[in-house]
């Protein structure tokens, strides 16, 4: 697999990935096509835009556009004296606890509304509509209830990344083919063999795509909260940093977000991959 | 009557479906038959002759709308435990996320005498052992969807021998593989058939394969309308892909069958 079609794959782009084999062509020719259709072209356009960051406002001085040298040693001035990697560790600490109930619950509901029609039938209606309401239409009222500490948040976080999680373990759940029951019948599976041995693994990627839809999301989410709440995270740093003008600050704060937002979804995938390599390998192989 | 030697016994069972369009449809008219411990016996038809209804009926999979149904005497409610089921679209049969091994150890947990290996020495040996004897030695770490059709149906025969079947059941199971993988299917079946002792029901629509395979081919009325033929095969075993296919009661048998089976209702 080229690192395009694996890109590709990542963005939902596999139609487009499919490339005709032509005639052997003159090796520079051939050098520039891999580089343009892998993802080090992309890398270059992040570079070339930062350097060109980096010129403009170093012979062009401007508040709003600090260089990105500033930018840096701020960074580490905040990384060194501890309170930029307390903010990311507090945000990471909501996003990572109301990740995990929201795993919990998502997949537990969404794989039996698939698997037994009872608890279909009794929750269906509630998701429908629970999952129509905006999860900012409930900070109010949930502030209102919890205040501004752990709890509020962690529920936010929750609600927020539950969703995704339950429908795509529900569509999982669904997806055994009656052949595949019909084998679990034959050898006498009961029915907690049958989900164990069968409902589980045949839902896995599913549950999977959809908990990594609910990653994005709960970092967004954590990140929002620390900044509504107004008193802790990588959120409020942000916020502090811009109520002091500190332009700098924010630029850094914000950085620290992208770059773990990236991280965390390249690590997700390589747990993906290694736990989903059956899927993969009748395609690579045919 | 006693279950003395027999392995099946149907007594006039019939299937009514309730039809999308919410018409009453008869899947299968009454059927009345029993099959002898250890023969292979297939049964073929035209596309919705009910075939693998009565397969399904056997295999505890469907509930008959009238009748009942025997597996060694005692009646079928649920799926038998000596009984083991392949199907036609074996792809979707096999656990794609375990491997060859992995899915011969699904059989082996799944056995209908419980034999309780729990050295893992000890299921290897017999996950290479089944491998070797379906023609699939040395692919136990590889993925089904690694492997061509043909050499999946051979994993799912060797999941199913894995738990130590009675009586295996077969639903047209190859009808989806080449001509060539599916010479060599059969004789498979056959040499498992032998060595194991078991009862087979084989259902297909193709008439040459039921009687290169079988001592008894049923043939079943078009549209549900149960059995119009019941033959005996006295073609001598073992048999051979050519030369019991072009022996004199070979080519009779198949056009009595064909002439029943193509004439119109």
């Amino acid at each position: 697999m080229s690192s395009h079609d694996e890109a590709a794959g990542r963005l939902g782009l596999g139609a487009l990935s499919k490339r005709s084999p032509g005639p052997a062509r003159p090796g520079v020719v051939l050098l520039a096509r891999r580089y343009f259709t892998s993802r080090a072209f992309g890398w270059s356009i992040v570079l070339l835009a930062l350097g060109a960051w980096q010129i403009a406002s170093t012979l062009h001085r401007m508040p709003q556009l600090p260089p990105l040298t500033d930018i840096g040693a701020v960074w580490l001035d905040r990384v060194q004296n501890g309170d930029l990697v307390a903010a990311v560790l507090e945000t990471l600490r909501i996003t990572v606890i109301g990740y995990a109930f929201a795993t919990v619950t998502g997949v537990v509901l969404g794989f039996l509304m698939g698997r037994v029609p009872v608890v279909w039938g009794g929750a269906e209606p509630v998701v429908e509509i629970l999952r129509q309401i905006p999860i900012t239409a409930l900070l109010p009222l949930l502030i209102l209830y919890l205040g501004i500490g752990d709890s509020f948040k962690i529920v936010i976080v929750m609600l927020a990344a539950t969703f995704p999680i339950l429908l795509n373990s529900y569509a999982g759940a669904r997806s055994i083919s009656k052949t595949m029951a019909m084998t679990a019948q034959t050898f006498q599976l009961n029915w907690i063999q049958t989900q164990i041995e069968i409902g589980l693994p045949a839902a896995l990627p599913y549950i999977l795509v959809g908990m990594r839809q609910a990653l994005a999301v709960t970092l967004v989410i954590a990140v929002v909260t620390g900044m509504l709440a107004g008193n802790s995270g990588i959120g409020y740093f942000i916020l502090e940093a811009q109520q002091v003008l500190d332009v700098k600050a924010l630029f850094a704060g914000i950085f620290t977000i992208a770059a773990i937002g990236y991280v965390l979804n390249a690590l997700f995938l390589m747990v993906e991959q290694r736990l989903t390599r059956w899927r993969s390998l009748g395609s690579a192989r045919h | 009557m006693t279950s003395e030697g027999v392995s099946i016994r149907v007594s006039a069972v019939s299937k009514r479906y309730r039809s999308a369009r919410g018409e009453d449809v008869t899947g299968l008219s009454p059927v009345s038959l029993s099959i002898a411990d250890g023969t292979l016996v297939s049964i073929v038809g035209r596309s919705g002759c009910g075939k693998s209804t009565l397969l399904r009926l056997v295999a505890g999979l469907e509930a008959p709308s009238g009748g009942g149904i025997a597996v060694h005497g005692s009646p079928v409610s649920r799926p038998p435990d000596s009984v083991r089921y392949l199907f036609q679209n074996y792809g979707e049969s096999l656990l794609p996320w375990r491997t060859v091994g992995g899915n011969i150890q699904f059989g082996l947990r799944h056995a209908y005498r419980r034999s309780i290996l729990t050295d893992r020495a000890g299921i290897r040996a017999v996950i290479d052992e089944k491998l070797a004897e379906v023609g699939l030695a040395g692919t136990a770490d590889r993925y089904p969807s690694e492997l061509s059709g043909g050499m999946q149906q051979r994993v799912a025969i060797a999941r199913a021998l894995a738990s130590e079947p009675q009586i295996l059941l077969l639903d047209e199971p190859f009808s989806a593989v080449d001509a060539l993988s599916r010479a060599n299917l059969q004789d498979l079946l056959l040499r498992i058939w032998q060595s194991h002792a078991l009862t087979i029901v084989f259902v297909t629509h193709d008439i040459d394969e039921a009687l290169y395979l079988s001592d008894r081919v049923l043939v079943l009325e078009p549209n549900g309308g149960g059995l119009q033929m019941d033959v005996d095969v006295p073609l001598p075993r073992p048999r051979h892909q050519i030369e019991t296919r072009r022996a004199p009661a070979f080519v009779e048998m198949r056009s009595d069958i064909l002439k029943r089976v193509l004439a119109p209702n």
